[in-house]
């Protein structure tokens, strides 16, 4: 067995372990000097310790307090009347502060707005129909679709392109990005859709 | 809960109840004037007692409440700690150990005063209010581990402390 932990130690003096573990500890103390020794040292100073609080409690007496008793009589104790508000006002705190939140979290959170009749725009093909709102954040997205559109979709491309895809695609890879905002512009004017 | 078991429990604890607190609040005027008013209180709210908790530990919970709220007004009244109280103490028959004696309890007087306060409240219920620890656990709400730690580094300190001082002698 290993050495006894001091706050062991102070367990078994003060009785405060299970009868096995007090046999086992007394058992080890007969084997181990060291143990021992620390045993001896806390002995004397919780001897001593409790010699001072016994006189300390000796030299202090409770200090008078029958008129404290004769007290007791002459004013009634509060009544309990508040009890179930002191037990309700914890929930109903906590039920008012999650509606609150809810409240804001739904006022504040950002939302669709409607956008105005003249943004809308249509891309109405025979593949799919969408209505996108041409906000200026959006069209650049728009454009790339667009373009990805062109490229992937080849019966598209003929309808779009009034069937001269490989020309096109041609144009298409040498123009630059201002070159093909341009296009992209003029697609627009003609009505592509 | 009828008056009669009522001054009976006070009677039993109104020591105990002063001492934690002259322990606590180090002063003897107000050790006094806070056990009336544990008491007071204990009197005042026993409706609210709901015997969810046994009545010592509703009474010493009150008590510790009330002595830690005196001892902050206390101090933000005074702004420094008052001095320690007397200690009084009885003079034996033989006067060569007397001294010694007399030096050594005003030193171990010194080092609880000097235990940090939750040290300190662990010490005091478990040495002049004789609690078991169990009962300390329940009372300050906290595991029983803790508080035995807490007594053993109050234990700790002691020793360490009278070692020091060379008040205390252990053979090699």
């Amino acid at each position: 067995m290993k050495c006894i932990n001091k706050i062991k130690l102070l367990d078994y003096l003060n009785n405060e372990l299970s009868e096995r573990k007090q046999n086992q500890i007394a058992a080890h103390l007969l084997e181990c000097e060291h143990c021992r020794k620390h045993l001896a040292e806390w002995k004397k100073v919780l001897n001593i310790t409790q010699q001072f609080i016994d006189q300390d409690i000796k030299i202090h007496p409770a200090p008078p307090h029958a008129h404290i008793t004769q007290q007791f009589g002459k004013v009634p104790p509060k009544s309990d009347n508040l009890f179930w508000i002191r037990y309700w006002t914890k929930p109903a705190l906590a039920t008012v502060a999650v509606l609150f939140a809810s409240l804001m979290i739904f006022f504040l959170s950002p939302r669709s707005v409607p956008i105005p009749q003249e943004n809308y725009y249509v891309i109405d093909n025979v593949a799919y129909t969408e209505t996108i709102s041409l906000s200026d954040v959006y069209l650049n997205d728009l454009e790339i679709m667009y373009l990805q559109e062109i490229y992937e979709n080849e019966e598209l491309t003929d309808d779009i392109l009034y069937g001269d895809w490989l020309y096109y695609e041609e144009v298409l890879n040498d123009l630059n990005q201002e070159e093909l905002e341009e296009l992209i512009n003029k697609m627009y004017d003609n009505g592509i859709t | 809960m009828d008056s009669i078991r009522l001054n009976q429990l006070i009677e039993e604890n109104y020591q105990k109840i002063f001492l934690l607190a002259l322990k606590m609040l180090k002063n003897y005027e107000d050790a006094e004037d806070a056990t009336q008013e544990i008491f007071l209180k204990v009197y005042e709210n026993i409706n609210s007692f709901r015997q969810e908790a046994k009545f010592t530990t509703w009474i010493y919970r009150i008590a510790l409440n009330h002595i830690y709220y005196m001892s902050t007004k206390r101090s933000r009244e005074l702004n420094q700690f008052p001095e320690a109280y007397e200690l009084r103490t009885e003079m034996n028959e033989n006067p060569s150990s007397v001294l010694q004696e007399k030096e050594l309890f005003e030193s171990l007087e010194k080092i609880i005063d000097s235990l940090s306060p939750r040290q300190k409240e662990v010490f005091v219920m478990r040495y002049y209010n004789q609690l078991p620890f169990k009962k300390i656990a329940t009372i300050l709400k906290k595991k029983i581990g803790t508080v035995k730690s807490n007594y053993f580094f109050a234990m700790q300190k002691i020793k360490n402390n009278l070692q020091d001082q060379n008040l205390i002698e252990f053979q090699e």
